[in-house]
């Protein structure tokens, strides 16, 4: 079990709507991708440390049933869906959403049953965890990496490529010219990534059994008693 | 509605778990579950091996959790969760993931109800479209550049950077030949290799030349779960 991959955390959250609210919240989910409502979750942008999120509404009639033999499910509700992939901790996480972007956690979630409002901060962490659920397999293809740094990097190679392009067919005062105007317009982009203290959970947990494995004896079997 | 934002794409699947046991006597959530545990991590992950996965990951929702009041909803079924960010359209994703992984996919799919008639790429994109949930709103807070050119981007950004802290105050001379040298050992433009391995959560398993890693920089011809 690993909510952990490198620098993200992988979290999933589902919660009940009220009645009949699907269609509203459908209506927010488009009306939040236009002008209309877009600066609500202008804050997801700027609070910079998630990779990808998003939102999915099960109705209580249209959870898969594949086989005639499976039993049918029978819900008050519909259901939100919601994941993250996100750098830093939890808590982290969780205060920056609900100080961030207060209006735009309420606009998503404000028909959920029992959601207490993303302030004050201790009911809607509380509201958080109650509905989390536990990753069992994560995987990020740069767990090294922050979204920033995923950004920055992307940002810097078009330079670095132009540059490498014609480094050699220059004189050594125009590329010493060229190579501090990319570094003074990019210097904001560079920057070394460094391993994380955590790698996973569940690779920590494999970890601390090799260590265990390792630093205590095996424990020899038992000698039967001959006299 | 929208399940994509630019190029990245966002994929939400339930698979419903059988019920009963397995022939080992085990529940197939409790099975599927230890299997899930037992998938190796980073470079070794199912994942790693399909292109243009950005993140992926599988859960297992057991219920539905109350929240209080007079109605309390509770699951007959339980439900794999496959949540996947990627590059690109879906379902080619699928295909790759079905041509890589396919072996992770069998043992774990078995324990859910419907994937008995999957027998190739197309089936498995039709199991997945009974299975698929739209996501209403997606959020991309990174980039939607293929993967590829993610991970050579985030190779060139650490080795740059070193390059930048270790020539500092060099004549302009020497720093053109240390630069072109930098660019011929590092080639930019080329995000085949050398590069960042997909998964790799150590820098010494991020930088490692990854001759026989073709699956990132060619899916037709790429690894497959089975070691072949």
């Amino acid at each position: 079990m690993s909510n952990i991959a490198g620098k993200a955390y992988a979290m999933n959250v589902v919660t009940p709507l009220k009645p009949g609210q699907r269609w509203l919240a459908r209506l927010i989910h488009w009306l939040a991708g236009t002008r209309l409502l877009r600066s609500k979750l202008l804050g997801l942008r700027t609070l910079s440390l998630i990779h990808y999120a998003g939102w999915a509404i099960l109705p209580r009639r249209r959870w898969p049933r594949l086989d005639s033999a499976q039993p049918s499910e029978n819900l008050h509700y519909d259901y939100y869906l919601f994941f993250s992939n996100f750098n830093g901790s939890w808590e982290q996480y969780v205060d920056s959403f609900s100080s961030a972007i207060p209006a735009g956690l309420d606009l998503m979630w404000w028909r959920n049953v029992g959601y207490p409002g993303s302030v004050p901060r201790n009911p809607f962490h509380a509201y958080i965890e109650h509905n989390q659920f536990w990753t069992h397999h994560y995987y990020s293809a740069y767990p090294l990496a922050t979204s920033n740094d995923v950004k920055a990097a992307c940002r810097l190679r078009p330079a670095l490529c132009e540059l490498a392009s014609r480094a050699d067919r220059l004189s050594a005062q125009e590329f010493g010219q060229r190579y501090r105007t990319l570094l003074t317009e990019q210097q904001e982009h560079l920057g070394l990534v460094a391993e994380s203290p955590v790698v996973s959970l569940a690779h920590q947990a494999v970890v601390e059994r090799r260590r265990v494995e390792q630093t205590e004896p095996a424990v020899p079997p038992a000698q039967e008693s001959g006299s | 509605m929208s399940d994509r934002s630019g190029q990245a794409r966002s994929l939400v699947v339930l698979s419903p778990l059988r019920s009963g046991v397995t022939a080992a006597g085990e529940s197939f959530a409790y099975s599927a579950r230890r299997l899930l545990q037992g998938l190796p991590q980073g470079t070794g992950s199912p994942f790693a091996s399909v292109p243009d996965t950005y993140m992926a990951r599988w859960y297992l929702l057991d219920d539905v959790r109350y929240q209080g009041g007079a109605r309390e909803d509770h699951l007959n079924n339980r439900y794999l969760a496959l949540l996947v960010q990627h590059y690109g359209p879906t379902d080619r994703w699928l295909d790759n993931l079905w041509q890589y992984a396919q072996s992770t996919l069998q043992a774990l799919y078995t324990h859910a109800w419907g994937f008995d008639q999957v027998r190739s790429a197309e089936g498995w994109r039709h199991y997945i479209e009974r299975c698929r949930v739209p996501t209403g709103y997606f959020f991309n807070g990174s980039n939607d550049e293929p993967l590829m050119t993610q991970l050579k981007a985030l190779y060139l950004r650490q080795q740059f950077t070193a390059f930048v802290m270790q020539h500092q105050g060099l004549p302009d001379t020497q720093l053109q030949a240390a630069f072109v040298a930098w660019a011929a050992e590092h080639q930019p433009d080329n995000l085949t290799a050398p590069t960042w391995q997909p998964g790799a959560d150590t820098l010494h398993e991020a930088t490692a030349v990854q001759a026989d890693h073709a699956p990132t920089a060619q899916p037709a011809g790429g690894r497959t779960d089975d070691g072949d």
